[in-house]
């Protein structure tokens, strides 16, 4: 007969981090910050990807004077700019060049300030492996997206799958950080001047939504690039793009409407694992005359009566 | 939609515009504006687009918020007053009320700020039925309460002008235009509304028949922006001929059919007394007028480019009923000479 088991103990090393611990809420002004601490909101699940908590709340304010007033004068100067716009035009500009308007660059990569307009994000925020970056390239004309796909899911014990990279442009923002959208009612088609590795990526467009379980709708199309030094032109009708919500391409499908567009991104997950990289020039929209299709997918009507 | 569905919901939005027309009591009156508001939510989430869906909820909760609002304030009038009679109210209290309410169902400013989104997310049918038949009922409201308080509804009316013709500036959404202009159109409904509340029914009823003809036009070219309206001289060269005048008419511009309630409108207020009122007025119509010329100038003095060298495009011609345009355009562009009679008809 087996004796029972014994309970396991916390070990000693436990129970001295937690006399440390007690110690530092004593006296948390003379005793320093040891480095990593435990979840300074206790109680909050930490996924296996999101760097631990090191500081208190209050630790991570940043009063800054100076930078208080450059953003009272950007805001200014921007109210200012929405303010004497409309005198010119619509939008801007004179309403002859706003009907005339064929062709529009809308993100470039010309030097390090316009790697600020666009944001990255890999499975390492689930807790994944990998790892993406954007810098800007040669003679700081195009902006270069690299890194390593790597579809090892998280130990967390629900994901099953992983392995994706993005890269995404961040919402534009008027005066007093309110939202401004991008109006492409002129345009049906989206130009981009991209450089690939020959892998398949998803063009992702956002649109602006109104309620809160439509926050992940996107309307997606492949991006299939051509491996190889040559440029790639590439050039997709809006009414190619399907709507999908958290990545699952929905069945009640519709046209996007391109008067409120607010972010396009470009992710990678073709479960592939190795580098990748995607070089791009430019994204720009323009008007194809000879494109007359409304919608390319079928709005049949489910279970009609007959 | 069905079409037995879509004949209940336009019952619908008749048997509410009539209930409000003839009730005598409060709450036969909110009644009917429900049934309006219900009636038309189908029509406007019919798409199931995304937009659609917003524009309906918009909609919705700011109808609601003014028919609670309307309700209270007929409650507090019945309370204060002791019965529900529409045309017995004399408390100022629920009068400011209602007409705060009431301003929100019809969008004046400043209760205007859901217009514009609402007419965006919707398609051009429903949209026309939003300016038009839903103006009905709480117009009839209005014009029955007869609101004595004079600053209140020159400020709304000074306020609408003014933002109608301001925001419409800035807009290359044809719909959004539209409803910037209902907002400026209301504004003048209102401003006259306490010296002859006749004078409000026939602007009413003539901002009617402009939008109707505006709304169809653009139905038949299929345009929802400047650039699409730029290209309706290849669809349809006769109508866009007849286009800039109709714009122009919304605009008010002599000697076209709007200028008569603007010309009657200028009138009574510089009799009243107000001619201060009357010039902020007669300016701000000239913002609204801007775009209306700035409208008119891409669809007939441009040749906008297209992807036809020559004339009519190979477009399909559209299978839109072209009776009850041509009857409105008429309406709108020569009616003016009419003036007399209805100026005899508002016993002016």
């Amino acid at each position: 007969m087996s004796l029972p088991k014994i309970t396991h103990l916390p070990s000693a090393r436990l129970l001295t981090s937690f006399h440390q611990h007690r110690q530092q809420l004593l006296h948390p002004s003379i005793a320093p910050l040891p480095a990593p601490r435990r979840a300074v909101i206790q109680g909050q699940y930490r996924r296996p990807g999101q760097p631990k908590e090191n500081k208190y709340p209050w630790q991570k304010i940043n009063f800054n004077f100076l930078k208080g007033v450059e953003g009272i004068k950007k805001n200014f100067m921007l109210l200012k700019k929405e303010f004497f716009d409309p005198w010119v035009g619509p939008e801007g500009k004179p309403v002859l060049e706003h009907m005339l308007e064929q062709n529009r660059v809308v993100w470039e990569f010309r030097g390090p300030e316009s790697l600020e307009q666009w944001t990255v994000s890999s499975d390492r925020e689930i807790g994944g492996q990998s790892e993406v970056y954007l810098k800007v390239g040669k003679n700081n004309n195009t902006g270069f997206l690299y890194g390593t796909l790597s579809s090892t899911p998280p130990r967390d014990g629900e994901t099953r799958y992983s392995g994706y990279c993005t890269m995404r442009s961040r919402q534009l923002m008027a005066s007093f950080n309110r939202k401004k959208h991008h109006d492409w009612t002129s345009f049906n088609t989206l130009h981009l001047r991209v450089r690939g590795d020959g892998r398949p990526w998803m063009i992702t467009i956002g649109t602006e939504t109104y309620f809160s379980h439509q926050k992940d709708d996107m309307y997606n199309y492949f991006l299939y690039t051509r491996g190889g030094p040559y440029w790639q032109d590439v050039k997709i009708p809006f009414s190619k793009f399907f709507l999908t919500h958290r990545g699952r391409i929905q069945d009640n499908q519709h046209p996007i409407w391109l008067d409120k567009v607010n972010t396009i991104g470009f992710t990678l997950g073709d479960k592939a694992d190795g580098p990748f990289q995607l070089e791009i020039d430019y994204i720009g929209v323009c008007k194809d005359y000879a494109h007359t299709e409304e919608f390319a997918y079928e709005l049949y009507k489910r279970n009609p009566e007959v | 939609m069905s079409p037995f569905i879509l004949t209940v919901l336009l019952s619908g939005l008749g048997l509410g515009t009539t209930i409000t027309f003839a009730s005598s009591h409060w709450l036969l009156a909110w009644m009917g504006l429900e049934i309006n508001t219900l009636a038309i939510l189908p029509l406007m989430a019919r798409h199931h687009h995304p937009r659609a869906v917003e524009a309906t909820t918009k909609y919705f909760l700011t109808q609601a918020t003014a028919a609670a609002t309307l309700l209270f304030a007929s409650t507090t009038n019945a309370w204060l007053t002791g019965q529900w009679d529409i045309l017995q109210m004399t408390h100022p209290l629920p009068i400011t009320l209602i007409t705060f309410a009431l301003a929100l169902k019809v969008g004046l400013a400043p209760t205007h700020f859901w217009l514009p989104e609402v007419l965006q997310g919707l398609d051009l049918t429903t949209g026309l039925l939003l300016s038009t038949w839903q103006k009905l009922a709480p117009f009839a409201l209005l014009l029955q309460i007869c609101p004595a308080n004079s600053p209140l509804l020159i400020a709304f009316g000074l306020a609408s002008t003014l933002i109608g013709g301001w925001g419409g500036l800035n807009q290359t959404q044809l719909r959004k235009i539209l409803a910037y202009s209902s907002i400026a159109h209301l504004g003048w409904m209102i401003l006259v509304l306490q010296f002859i509340p006749s004078l409000t029914l026939l602007t009413l009823l003539t901002y009617f028949i402009m939008t109707f003809s505006t709304f169809l036009m653009f139905k038949l070219n299929n345009a929802k922006n400047i650039n699409s309206l730029a290209l309706s001289w290849t669809k349809t060269p006769m109508l866009t001929a007849l286009t800039p005048l109709i714009l122009l008419s919304l605009g008010g511009l002599p000697p076209l059919t709007g200028f008569m309630p603007k010309w009657l409108i200028l009138q009574e207020l510089t009799k009243q007394g107000l001619a201060p009122t009357a010039t902020i007025a007669a300016l701000s119509a000239l913002l609204s007028l801007f775009f209306y010329l700035r409208l008119s100038y891409a669809a007939t003095l441009t040749i906008s480019p297209n992807n036809l060298a020559g004339t009519p495009a190979w477009r399909l011609p559209s299978t839109q009923a072209t009776f009850p345009l041509a009857l409105s355009t008429m309406a709108t562009i020569a009616l003016l000479p009419l003036t007399p009679a209805a100026a005899t008809l508002l016993s002016l």
